[in-house]
């Protein structure tokens, strides 16, 4: 059974059916994210034909659109208008090869990508949204302004939430302006070790850095800023680093496109897991993995792509990431073959439990994606 | 603005509840009139209310213990930083007591490898950016009360400052917080990494006013000081004017570090308090200002004079020196206090409304207060659309703090009005709270005020603030909407 509604009046209407009958919804946009997606439910709730009107206003960094609508359509818009969604939301189509995905989908996922140290996370920059709880309730929160402090914060609450508490039907984002140029430094770096400590290096003065992975035995840190300032930082950066080489515009944007975050040799029939933790403690997690594994660093070390083959399916990524990281790393598979380790870790009993009471308040029915919902599947 | 009325059978326990308290933190409780009395008020003053008790606790454990015992016996709690709230946020309630935090104020660790601090609740907001200067680190967020607001506090109304257009507010530099909820459980959220697992329960507790739990520790980020400040002084013939050379500069790409704009009573008052040397013939002053390595300064200054100018600015000067670009922003921090040196007393007003609608909210301001008989002066964080009428008036003219008040709801509902929010930085607390049906339907509070019962069902944690309905959890669960109208329109109000 596939639900598509066409208007947010009846998808509160099917959400309200499908409480009284208890009937459990995938809830899904375009399905370009197959490894974060709903998982099993008894009917499938299809988003896409709910439109909406586009509004975006450069001078006032705004942008308000539905949910339902292309993630391409909207960073193409935004592009004319020389402006960005600055989180640099992380391509599903270089993952799950299953599209770009929409809108409401990348705010419901969260997977924010390399300038998020320097410039946000997805939650930072979701302003306001409008959408349906479980219960079938229509209703707004946050505003269509920068800043707001107006009541409580659901709109971080449901970034990320993955469709679990309440469906998006519009979204009010910040948007801002895309640096007109850029560089990228590539110095060499064997170990993680190794990265961790010269990206913390790079870190400790204001130089402009929007950028800060690692792999392939190579730090990378990204530069960007007005073309004619951006010489300047490119020299102070140079100066004050080990030497390296230096990679200018198209080919600097080609180091820092999707699929360049992933570790290089992620076959599809590798798993692919992605584990966020402090940079420090970056270094443990690489020590702990068997030979065979792949990883690469983001988030100047807080984020660590492992990509492990079939022979290492059953390694317990979960127990590296406490060992190396205690109660501050977490680790999600996002793609691979399901085998005795869960793709997510239980949750600890704390953030567990008040999870449960939101789930239970927002969704009392448990009608949506009841499999995505923090604590289940694991 | 009415509290709900208090429970005389708690406030008849009065000696009971602090002799218990006393037990659980010792010489941590006041409880005579005198002691408690300068708890009453916060950053508010209008309104003043002393609680039945203040309890200081040095721990976490400590905190737990009061509130699993306030929890089991039914006594409300209203945790206070540093009392510099200005929507009465730490305003106590009759029964119930306050959970004073200043003794949590040492500053934990500082890790540069991962570029955070870890600070206790009681810290002032400049502390954290003093404790990490010498390596050349400081905290973002810079409310101008951070002297002497504390970072519970700063998580708590999620405090902004005149930077966050670039830099965010408290909520995207807040990395983790140990959080005891009412029942007396301690739970963890977030930590030195960037990302916690499941619900952004961290982002939902960052400007949640005390209703939802009380902050022991915070993990918050600190960032190397920017290579380079200059502030430009820009003035302007016309509001008009001065609003679009601020859509122009941000449509042309630019975020600057900081973008203030005073009006020209405003402007009058600060230059007479702090000679900062503002031209007092303009009707709109602007700061900008830029930071960065030195070639994308000298780049963003250019780039914005040329727009200024293009914009009919008639007074342009350029912060020479480090001292001149702090005496530039020496007018705008003190503005709040130059108000209060030409008027007996001010009222700070706090909405956000989209840019474009400047000129005529700043003309909407300017008939209500005169309508009311009163003065204003505006100062307004113009990147960013925080909007802060300064209302005068004289409390002891009888009628003028209930005029001040009146004209405070009239400027906000015309923020909200012209597309805009009740509040952008200071918080509902009480002030605003009888305004949230201007801004949200019935729908959008009861969902919001649900989440407060995932965290305290019984409603104890600073009841009576954000939320104008006394609603009980288990009504807000049974309820079922139907085209926008609840069930239960004759609840109590306060």
């Amino acid at each position: 059974m596939v639900y598509r509604p066409a208007c947010v009046e009846d998808l509160a209407e099917t959400l309200r059916t499908a409480g009284a009958r208890g009937e459990t919804l995938a809830v899904t946009g375009s399905g370009s994210k197959p490894g974060l997606g709903p998982g099993e439910a008894a009917a499938r709730l299809d988003l896409t034909a709910l439109g909406g009107r586009v509004e975006h206003d450069p001078g006032e960094l705004l942008l308000t659109a539905p949910a339902a609508i292309p993630l391409a359509e909207i960073t193409s818009l935004l592009a004319d208008a020389g402006q960005c969604l600055a989180f640099e939301p992380l391509s599903p189509a270089a993952i799950w090869g299953q599209g770009e995905g929409t809108l409401g989908g990348t705010v419901a996922c969260a997977l924010s990508g390399p300038r998020r140290p320097f410039a946000g996370a997805a939650r930072d920059h979701v302003l306001g949204l409008a959408g349906v709880t479980g219960r079938g309730e229509i209703f707004r929160a946050g505003g269509k302004v920068l800043k707001n402090v107006t009541g409580f914060d659901l709109p971080r609450l449901l970034t990320g939430s993955r469709g679990t508490l309440a469906v998006i039907t519009e979204l009010t984002l910040k948007v801002l302006p895309l640096p007109p140029a850029e560089a990228t430094l590539r110095l060499p770096a064997a170990t993680a070790a190794g990265a961790v400590r010269l990206i913390a290096e790079a870190l400790m003065v204001d130089g402009g850095l929007t950028g800060a992975a690692w792999r392939d035995g190579m730090v990378l840190l990204r530069l960007e800023s007005t073309a004619r300032a951006l010489p300047a930082l490119v020299a102070a950066a140079q100066a004050r680093l080990p030497s390296g080489e230096l990679v200018e515009g198209a080919a600097s944007r080609a180091l820092w496109a999707a699929a360049a975050c992933l570790p290089a040799a992620t076959d599809a029939g590798d798993s692919l897991w992605r584990c966020a933790l402090p940079a420090s403690r970056a270094p443990a997690l690489a020590a702990l993995l068997p030979a065979g594994a792949g990883l690469t660093l983001d988030w100047g070390g807080a984020l660590a792509w492992l990509s492990l083959p079939p022979e290492l399916a059953e390694f317990d990524v979960h127990a590296a990431l406490a060992t190396a990281a205690g109660r501050e790393g977490h680790a999600e598979r996002l793609r691979g073959p399901a085998g005795d380790i869960p793709p997510r870790a239980p949750l600890e009993p704390g953030p567990a439990a008040l999870s449960a009471r939101l789930k239970a308040l927002f969704d009392p029915a448990g009608i949506l994606s009841p499999r995505a919902a923090p604590g289940a599947g694991a | 603005m009415k509290m709900a009325p208090p429970d005389g059978a708690v406030m008849a326990r009065r000696a009971e509840i602090a002799s218990a308290l006393a037990a659980l933190v010792p010489d941590g409780v006041i409880a005579d009139d005198a002691g408690v009395s300068p708890y009453g008020s916060d950053g508010l003053t209008m309104y003043r209310q002393s609680p039945l008790a203040v309890v200081l606790p040095r721990t976490t454990a400590e905190v737990s213990a009061v509130l699993a015992w306030c929890h089991a016996q039914g006594v409300k709690v209203v945790a206070r930083g540093a009392g510099t709230s200005l929507s009465g946020g730490a305003l106590p309630l009759a029964d119930g007591i306050v959970l004073g935090m200043a003794r949590f104020n040492r500053i934990l660790s500082i890790d540069y490898a991962d570029r955070v601090a870890v600070v206790q609740p009681g810290v002032t907001n400049l502390a954290v950016s003093q404790a990490v200067a010498a390596r050349g680190f400081y905290y973002a967020p810079d409310p101008s009360s951070q002297i002497a607001c504390s970072i519970g506090g700063n998580v708590a109304e999620n405090a902004g400052g005149v930077h966050c257009l670039k830099y965010g507010t408290t909520s995207p530099n807040l990395l983790g917080v140990e959080l005891v909820l009412m029942d007396g459980t301690v739970l963890r959220l977030g930590g030195a990494g960037m990302e916690q697992p499941g619900y952004d329960l961290l982002g939902l507790v960052c400007g949640s006013e005390g209703l939802l739990g009380v902050v022991t520790e915070a993990t918050v980020r600190i960032l190397p000081r920017p290579a380079t400040q200059r502030a430009l002084l820009l003035g302007f013939p016309s509001v008009a004017d001065a609003s679009d050379c601020v859509a122009a500069i941000i449509a042309a790409g630019i975020i600057p570090a900081g973008l203030e704009m005073m009006d020209a009573p405003a402007i009058r008052a600060a230059e007479a308090f702090v000679q900062a040397g503002y031209p007092t013939d303009v009707a709109a002053l602007m700061i900008a200002e830029a930071d960065g390595c030195p070639a994308e300064v000298d780049d963003q200054i250019a780039r914005i004079t040329a727009i200024a100018q293009a914009h009919n600015c008639q007074h342009l000067k350029e912060s020479s020196d480090e001292a001149q670009r702090l005496l530039f922003w020496a007018g705008r921090k003190a503005a709040f206090p130059a108000v209060g040196r030409i008027a007996a007393d001010y009222y700070c007003v706090d909405g956000t409304i989209p840019r474009r609608q400047l000129g005529a909210v700043l003309a909407e301001i300017s008939a209500i207060a005169a309508r009311h008989g009163l003065g204003v002066a505006n100062v307004f964080h113009a990147g960013d659309g925080n909007l802060h009428p300064l209302v005068m008036y004289d409390a002891r003219i009888p009628g003028q703090t209930e005029a001040a008040e009146a004209a405070g709801s009239e400027i906000l509902k015309a923020c909200v009005d012209a597309g805009g929010v009740l509040t952008g930085e200071h918080g509902v607390g009480v002030e605003k709270r009888d305004l949230m049906e201007h801004q949200f339907g019935p729908v959008d509070l009861a969902v919001q005020s649900r989440l407060k019962c995932a965290f305290d069902e019984r409603g104890l944690l600073n009841p009576g603030k954000v939320f104008p309905t006394l609603s009980r959890c288990a009504e807000l669960n049974a309820m079922h909407v139907h085209g926008g109208q609840l069930p239960f329109p004759d609840l109590p109000r306060f």
